[in-house]
């Protein structure tokens, strides 16, 4: 029976590990003992076996599909940005005081129109998507895939933006919140049930990983006080399954909760 | 030469060119994807690896340290989103790691009776944290001191787990007759 320095020199005989020093020794265990001789013969012979087995092909997609995935970086044609001369007009003061006076709730209406994509002509999209409706202040979005249905919501609640989700889902699916750091920074995450949920805050990104139903509300705060629209995702088994671009803008008075 | 490539790589991607992460994603993906599949055997599985570590990398390439080598570092994250997607899965599963890995391994995962899915199969009865340092050094040819730094082991204990990973690979692939007892 060798001994654990014994089998170690001659693993590392094997790996070509060995000092000088170390390969003299072995060469003189080897030339005195057919049990070391054995082991390390069956240390190459397991490598040479390891060795044969051929690496696998990575499916064709991998690459397309890393980098959509990535944030902020790769093209994602199923968004549609509005044209700038839009933006410009919903950022002068008047027309913004005007929109809030004509009603928050035409206003969200109009912007989510303009800000959404239009998932239903994606190829990449899987599921249904309901139609947005304002309630003054707050904006919902129905998830309807086949293993997980719910909302997300977009609210300013008490000078934060807030997305809440409520979903029933019976897989593993993660919602990613993708945001301009330079605009809005995450606040705070609150999970309004328990639920088996881990959250991830990289910047400009928030993940929340959910094996099961999800109750939970992610706030963020505005850097210059002014609302940034926030992408919401659903990613089932690293498949994007669900897009939306959730914006603020609708809720001309903010509400209070307590 | 090749170090010096994905350093540049990694300093042009921190500019702002995205063609040079493309690049370091066409020349990783396949060993990272290869990593997560010999941990998994489950080609589904070693995909959502493969892009979470991407994912991972291209967020924290800030924090990579010139001084390793580009693809240990990336191996690091494989590693890390390997074994957290075992857990996460066996969490959900709700199966214990030991009742798991005996379903999988008495459960065929190939009808393909060669060589290599013996071999695939009988290093999923290694315990995870044996059967990984087993994937790098035979599978990625790490050395024991890279082994080292991407799982945080010293590099006695890189070894110490390869060699007796060995000794156990060696017994179950004797029983399949793929080598000698």
């Amino acid at each position: 029976m060798l001994d654990k320095r014994t089998y170690e020199l001659l693993n590392q005989e094997a790996d070509g590990a060995n000092t000088p020093r170390d390969g003299e020794r072995v060469k003189a265990i080897l030339e005195r003992s057919a049990e070391a001789r054995e082991v390390l013969a069956g240390i190459k012979e397991l490598s040479a076996a390891l060795k044969s087995v051929p690496d696998v092909d990575p499916p064709r997609s991998l690459k397309a599909r890393i980098l959509n995935s990535l944030p902020h970086a790769a093209p994602r044609p199923s968004i549609v940005r509005p044209p700038a001369w839009i933006q410009l007009l919903f950022q002068a003061p008047s027309v913004r005081l005007a929109t809030s006076f004509a009603g928050g709730a035409v206003a969200g209406i109009l912007l989510f129109a303009m800000f959404s994509d239009t998932p239903q002509n994606s190829s990449r999209f899987v599921g249904t998507i309901g139609n947005a409706s304002t309630t003054g202040a707050s904006v919902s979005v129905n998830v309807v895939l086949p293993l997980i249905q719910g909302t997300i919501t977009a609210e300013r609640v008490n000078g934060l933006l807030r997305t809440r989700g409520n979903f029933k889902a019976s897989e593993v699916f993660d919602l990613r919140l993708t945001f301009d750091q330079t605009r809005i920074e995450f606040e705070s995450f609150q999970a309004e049930r328990p639920s088996h949920a881990m959250m991830d805050v990289s910047p400009g990104v928030v993940r929340i990983s959910s094996d099961g139903d999800l109750v939970s509300s992610v706030s963020f705060r505005m850097i210059q006080g002014k609302p940034a629209p926030i992408r919401a995702e659903i990613y089932v088994r690293g498949e994007r399954r669900f897009e939306h671009i959730l914006t603020f803008d609708q809720s001309s008075q903010e509400s209070f909760d307590h | 030469m090749k170090q010096e490539d994905d350093s540049v790589l990694v300093r042009q991607c921190l500019d702002g060119n995205q063609k040079a992460f493309e690049e370091l994603v066409e020349r990783y993906q396949r060993p990272v994807f290869n990593l997560a599949f010999r941990f998994t055997l489950d080609r589904e599985d070693a995909e959502d690896i493969a892009q979470s570590v991407f994912v991972k990398a291209y967020e924290k390439l800030k924090t990579f340290d010139p001084k390793y080598r580009f693809f240990s570092w990336l191996y690091k994250i494989a590693v890390n989103e390997s074994i957290n997607f075992l857990h996460r899965k066996r969490d959900f599963d709700r199966f214990d790691e030991s009742l798991h890995s005996q379903e999988r391994a008495d459960e065929p995962v190939y009808h393909d009776p060669s060589v290599s899915s013996t071999i695939d199969n009988a290093l999923l009865e290694l315990k995870p944290e044996f059967r990984i340092v087993v994937i790098l050094n035979h599978f990625q040819d790490l050395s024991y001191r890279e082994i080292g730094y991407i799982l945080n082991l010293r590099e006695n204990t890189v070894k110490s787990r390869l060699f007796s990973a060995r000794r156990k690979l060696k017994t179950l692939l004797a029983k399949k007759g793929i080598t000698h007892a």
